[in-house]
């Protein structure tokens, strides 16, 4: 176990050297990885290729077997739980130092009845401390039953949330909403394109226009970075929005959906509106099938017109993010004159 | 000369537990060895037993020879702190709480109070023990595993005496094919966490969904860890193996000897064990034992059984379709099962004991001597 900061002294880092120690302290208890199995009289690995060759040809769903083997047992499993592990810590706490032999060099002149003493007084010096901290003993495990309790609570709340979420994405929100295959795939592509943003707005030292797609998760990311001026897409009219806005260093237009007509116009307007050396981050809702989009959105984007139109202004396509394996989605491109 | 008196100090000496019985075991191996041997028991103290159970305090003479049994209280410390005489530590091992603390993420109130109340118990038991790791003698781990445990205490002064467990030598186990409908998965001890009970189920609904008409008897107390008695019942139904699955709770010892009859294979999973006197229960009924590898269990099986070293249900549950069809196979584990019995029945306990009390009481005079 490590820290990810890497830094030297980071408590953390501290923190997780203890536990490392404490699991090679109890490296007699470590749990094995590999399926082996011992006897005597046993020929081990005659048994276990035997054994392998029945589970590879013995007919089964794998699904069912998965669900047998991975099906969660404990309310809150220490081993599935990240950081904060409250039963690790209750054994840390646990687990008492040991009365010193007083072997080491340094105490070579601590020998015979003096280090008997030394070790009475050391062990008295224990009990006196652990009668002064009888309450916090039991305070400290208060403590841990109730992070347990709050730990669950969490997890239980995030579960809520994730279904929620999902069934709202796909359900009950309006239009502007989209099915996300996972959150992390969206994290993934929002990275990317936002280092690329990053680097071009670095190079060119100034300061850019975002404007935030419709679904909320690029706008809040957005909202986090910082950037100068951020315009909600809830702001319903871009056309007007954009309109108004002098030369811009980069356009981000995340959900051509939302513009009231053609999405070609709005890439018209989109070149006229943005400085001739600014990049474009295009956000496309596209679809494998026409008709989810056309019923959240009344509109067909046909990206290949997409992508027309930006040969037409000259515009060479970057980089092209796209959900793999997504029915429908977020196309993004980034595009640079 | 008079005889050495022996006294077994705990606080409550239940009946057909697992440190309560190898107290027993001691106390007649003491008495037939020609010792004065007594158990002193603090509270719900059975009136006779043999004629040797004596509900009093400590004997004070010089020539008595104190034991005391861990993880029971070590209630009698301070009495026996200005007693010059040999003071043995018997270490039967303390559960590690961590096992317990997951549970307090369910059940009521009482219930998650209580489990914390047991962790802490447990964890006051380990301190205490580091605390006096000087005021013993001698201190015995009834197994090596325990003996190391002992030694990372702090105690100096260690030794080993395998626990004695008075086990079944008449039963002849029919060697011929069981003709039993089903395949009984048994096992046996405490339903509390640090068994692993639910890989067992997860054993069970493999072999169910291989098509084998397994059934899982346990037998052990439910309490204090009902809830996770209710956890297994609600996994057990989860994965639709509830009606086969059978918690018998706590046996007398005729229930527990049929339960051991019954059995076709006798499976441990048990991620924590001081010793685990059920396996050798188990070979002693002629059951062919499947066990997990970890802590004792090792050195309880002594080469005999099937030792696994993972929990990988699916290898698990092959493994014991093939012990069950397999019949030489299932009769050369039998064959090693009874050659490690012999050893444990021939095991020198008679002699250890004597040599562990008269170690016990050198070192003992040899502290009383330099005090003078």
């Amino acid at each position: 176990m490590s820290c990810i900061c890497n830094q030297a002294g980071c408590f953390t880092s501290r923190v997780h050297l203890r536990i490392d120690r404490k699991i090679f302290l109890f490296s007699f208890e470590t749990v094995a990885t590999e399926f082996h199995i011992e006897g005597a009289g046993i020929d081990s690995d005659v048994i276990e290729k035997e054994i392998e060759e029945k589970v590879a040809s013995r007919n089964y769903h794998p699904d069912e077997v998965a669900r047998i083997t991975m099906l969660d047992f404990m309310p809150v499993s220490p081993a599935k739980t990240a950081g904060f592990d409250p039963s690790e810590t209750a054994e840390l706490f646990e687990r008492p130092a040991p009365l010193p032999q007083f072997n080491s060099p340094k105490f070579r002149y601590i020998k015979g009845p003096l280090r008997v003493l030394a070790r009475k007084i050391f062990s008295m010096l224990v009990a006196i401390h652990d009668k002064f901290q009888e309450n916090k003993v039991q305070a400290f495990y208060n403590v841990v039953h109730e992070l347990i309790v709050v730990q669950h609570r969490h997890k239980r709340l995030e579960e809520q949330i994730h279904f929620l979420m999902k069934r709202s994405l796909n359900e009950e929100l309006p239009a502007a909403h989209r099915t996300l295959t996972s959150t992390e795939e969206v994290r993934s592509l929002y990275e990317n394109v936002m280092l690329r943003i990053r680097n071009y707005s670095h190079t060119k030292n100034e300061e850019c226009l975002l404007l935030g797609d419709a679904s909320g998760y690029f706008k809040i990311n957005m909202r986090q970075e910082g950037w100068s001026r951020i315009q909600s897409p809830l702001q319903d009219d871009y056309s007007t929005l954009l309109m108004q806005a002098d030369k811009l260093s980069l356009v981000i237009h995340a959900d051509l959906s939302l513009w009231t007509g053609k999405p070609q116009g709005a890439i018209d307007l989109m070149f006229e509106k943005t400085k001739d050396d600014a990049p474009i981050v295009l956000c496309v809702p596209v679809a494998k099938q026409d008709e989810p989009l056309k019923r959240n959105y009344g509109v067909t984007v046909d990206t290949s017109l997409l992508e027309e139109k930006f040969k037409f202004y000259n515009a060479t396509l970057i980089e092209k993010y796209t959900f793999p394996n997504d029915a429908e989605g977020f196309a993004v491109y980034l595009y640079q004159r | 000369m008079q005889p050495l008196v022996i006294c077994q100090h705990v606080d409550e000496l239940k009946p057909n537990d697992g440190v309560g019985e190898s107290i027993r075991s001691l106390h007649r191996l003491l008495h037939s060895s020609g010792y004065r041997s007594y158990i002193s028991v603090l509270k719900n103290a059975p009136l006779h037993e043999g004629g040797h159970i004596r509900n009093a305090a400590p004997l004070k003479e010089k020539s008595v020879c104190h034991i005391l049994h861990a993880p029971s209280p070590l209630y009698p410390l301070l009495f026996l702190k200005h007693v010059h005489a040999p003071r043995i530590l018997f270490y039967h091992n303390v559960t590690p709480s961590y096992f317990f603390t997951p549970l307090t993420c369910t059940g009521d109130e009482p219930q998650k109070r209580m489990i914390l109340d047991l962790a802490h118990g447990q964890t006051s038991i380990r301190r205490k023990l580091v605390q006096t790791s000087d005021f013993f003698h001698l201190a015995v781990g009834v197994s090596n595993f325990n003996r190391k445990e002992l030694i990372e205490m702090g105690f100096a002064r260690t030794d080993y005496l395998p626990n004695i467990v008075a086990l079944n030598k008449t039963f002849v186990h029919n060697l011929k094919e069981s003709h039993r409908p089903h395949l009984i998965l048994g096992s046996t001890g405490r339903v509390a966490p640090n068994k692993n009970l639910e890989s067992h189920i997860r054993l069970l609904a493999l072999l169910r969904k291989f098509g084998v008409p397994a059934r899982l008897h346990h037998a052990g107390s439910i309490e204090p860890y009902r809830e996770y008695f209710n956890l297994l019942n609600r996994f057990a139904s989860a994965l639709g193996v509830q009606e086969d699955t059978l918690f018998y709770g706590k046996l007398t010892p005729k229930e527990l000897e049929r339960h051991y009859q019954s059995m076709d294979i006798y499976l441990s999973m048990s991620l924590h064990e001081g010793f685990s006197i059920p396996l050798l229960e188990a070979m002693s009924y002629h059951v062919p034992v499947v066990a997990l590898d970890r802590g004792a269990v090792r050195e309880t099986m002594d080469g005999a059984g099937v030792l696994i070293s993972d929990d990988d249900p699916l290898r698990t549950a092959e493994l014991i379709i093939k012990i069950h069809e397999d019949k030489n196979f299932r009769h050369n584990i039998l064959k090693h099962q009874s050659e490690r019995m012999n050893r444990y029945h021939h095991y020198p306990f008679r002699s250890e004991l004597v040599r562990i009390i008269e170690r016990a009481k050198e070192i003992s005079d040899h502290s009383f001597n330099k005090q003078i």
